[in-house]
């Protein structure tokens, strides 16, 4: 007998009803949790050591309810044996750093709710829910696992929220980027000649940073 | 929130930094003033038969020659300008070769003629080829849009052509379309101004960013 096929065993009588082990296990938690390890085993895959500690919490929930089909479970949840030696499991910190071009690129562990936050955080509402709006939402590069979100008036609050909601941790340039980003709101973009070149510096104004790059062809410093 | 670009210090884009003063927070240095009133057209520049000189004509010229005649320009609301101060422009810009896009071609080939055109051509919307696209794509393009959206030539003729011009000619008031529809397609680079307009400010303040010709307070 192995953890494995009790937690298996555990995952069909779930899947036949909810109410099974008196309830024990009837909350969404329990259930996503259990259905998503259960289609690892059942892949052929091993636990990771943190996925395992919980599993085993789990059993020793309903440790009472296997005991009817499974004598000596309670010696066995003692010192439990796997099919598969659980692997080291990999803890990713979540972090946010500053990219250059007011662009801020968010890694960590993914999940459902941080990932919909991330897509949120393009811009506001209103602009967000218009197409057509692709250099304002969020991208995310494949080759470094890692959200781009692009700063700017509308999602500046958003951005701010996103990063204390999930504790993402933010280094020195990130906290500069974030206060020089509340310091320009409504300050005026400015342009000088110098050596027969215009240098325009434009603050809080996508619309004319996107006309001195699209329009007039000029090139970002 | 800032960013810094650089470009060419031309007289051309420093009109186009003072046009856009007047809806931005911006500040311009005395130099680009002084630049800005360099390189002008005169009113010796007009026809007095042909294209007489008027003050609208001589703006709108201008502001088409600054932004390198990519730009959208509608006659309601700049009844000087018909199809001869168009060719007039694009004249002006020095490109020999000038190709025009409409349904009207006889109205076209009648103002060409009377400018003397060295190298015009006009073609129908429905008549435009692969071949024809690649004989002219060095010279200014002007399509004249009429009044009806379908007929508006795709977004790739528009890539194909640096110097491209689209022109509503004078319509009923009802047909007049939104600039914002031609920019997005003149512009696909540039953030949807339907979207930005909704949020961040009145339309007609967001028009000179995308070269869209609808000021009477050009003047």
């Amino acid at each position: 007998m192995y953890v494995e096929d009790i937690f298996t065993e555990v995952a069909l009588r779930l899947s036949n009803s909810r109410r099974a082990f008196n309830g024990k296990l009837a909350s969404d938690w329990h259930l996503g949790f259990i259905a998503s390890v259960n289609a690892q085993l059942l892949a052929g895959r091993a636990l990771s050591i943190a996925q395992s500690e919980i599993v085993l919490r789990i059993l020793r929930t309903v440790e009472t309810d296997l005991a009817k089909d499974h004598e000596g479970i309670n010696q066995f949840l003692l010192s439990p044996q796997f099919r598969q030696t659980p692997y080291q499991s990999v803890r990713t910190p979540r972090e946010v750093r500053f990219m250059g071009d007011s662009v801020l690129g968010f890694r960590g562990r993914a999940d459902q709710l941080l990932t919909k936050d991330i897509k949120d955080s393009g811009g506001n509402d209103e602009l967000t829910l218009q197409s057509g709006y692709l250099w304002m939402r969020p991208q995310f590069d494949w080759t470094h696992k890692i959200w781009l979100v692009r700063v700017n008036r509308f999602n500046l609050h958003k951005v701010k929220r996103l990063i204390a909601k999930h504790r993402f941790q933010a280094d020195a340039a990130v906290e500069q980027f974030l206060q020089e980003c509340t310091d320009e709101l409504d300050a005026a973009s400015a342009c000088e000649v110098q050596d027969d070149v215009l240098i325009l510096r434009v603050k809080d104004n996508e619309l004319l940073a996107h006309w001195m790059l699209d329009n007039v062809q000029g090139l970002s410093l | 929130m800032s960013r810094d670009s650089v470009t060419l210090a031309t007289p051309a884009t420093a009109r186009r930094l003072l046009w856009l003063q007047r809806h931005a927070n911006l500040t311009l240095s005395p130099t680009i003033h002084d630049l800005a009133s360099q390189q002008r057209v005169n009113p010796e520049q007009f026809e007095p038969l042909i294209c007489p000189h008027t003050r609208e004509r001589e703006t709108v010229v201008q502001f088409l020659l600054d932004c390198e005649m990519r730009a959208i320009v509608q006659a309601n609301h700049h009844p000087d300008i018909d199809p001869t101060t168009m060719l007039h422009a694009a004249n002006l810009f020095q490109k020999k070769m000038v190709s025009v896009v409409s349904t009207t071609t006889g109205l076209w080939r009648h103002a060409a003629r009377s400018l003397f055109l060295e190298d015009f051509d006009v073609c129908a919307p429905n008549a435009v080829t692969g071949e024809w696209i690649d004989k002219r794509r060095d010279g200014v393009l002007i399509i004249d849009v009429g009044s009806d959206l379908r007929v508006l030539p795709s977004g790739a003729l528009l890539r194909e052509f640096p110097h491209c011009v689209l022109y509503q000619p004078m319509v009923a008031a009802d047909q007049v379309f939104d600039w914002r529809v031609l920019s997005f397609r003149l512009f696909p680079m540039m953030p949807n101004p339907f979207v930005f307009s909704s949020v961040k400010a009145d339309a007609k303040d967001l028009a000179l960013y995308y070269n869209a010709c609808i000021f009477p307070d050009l003047f």
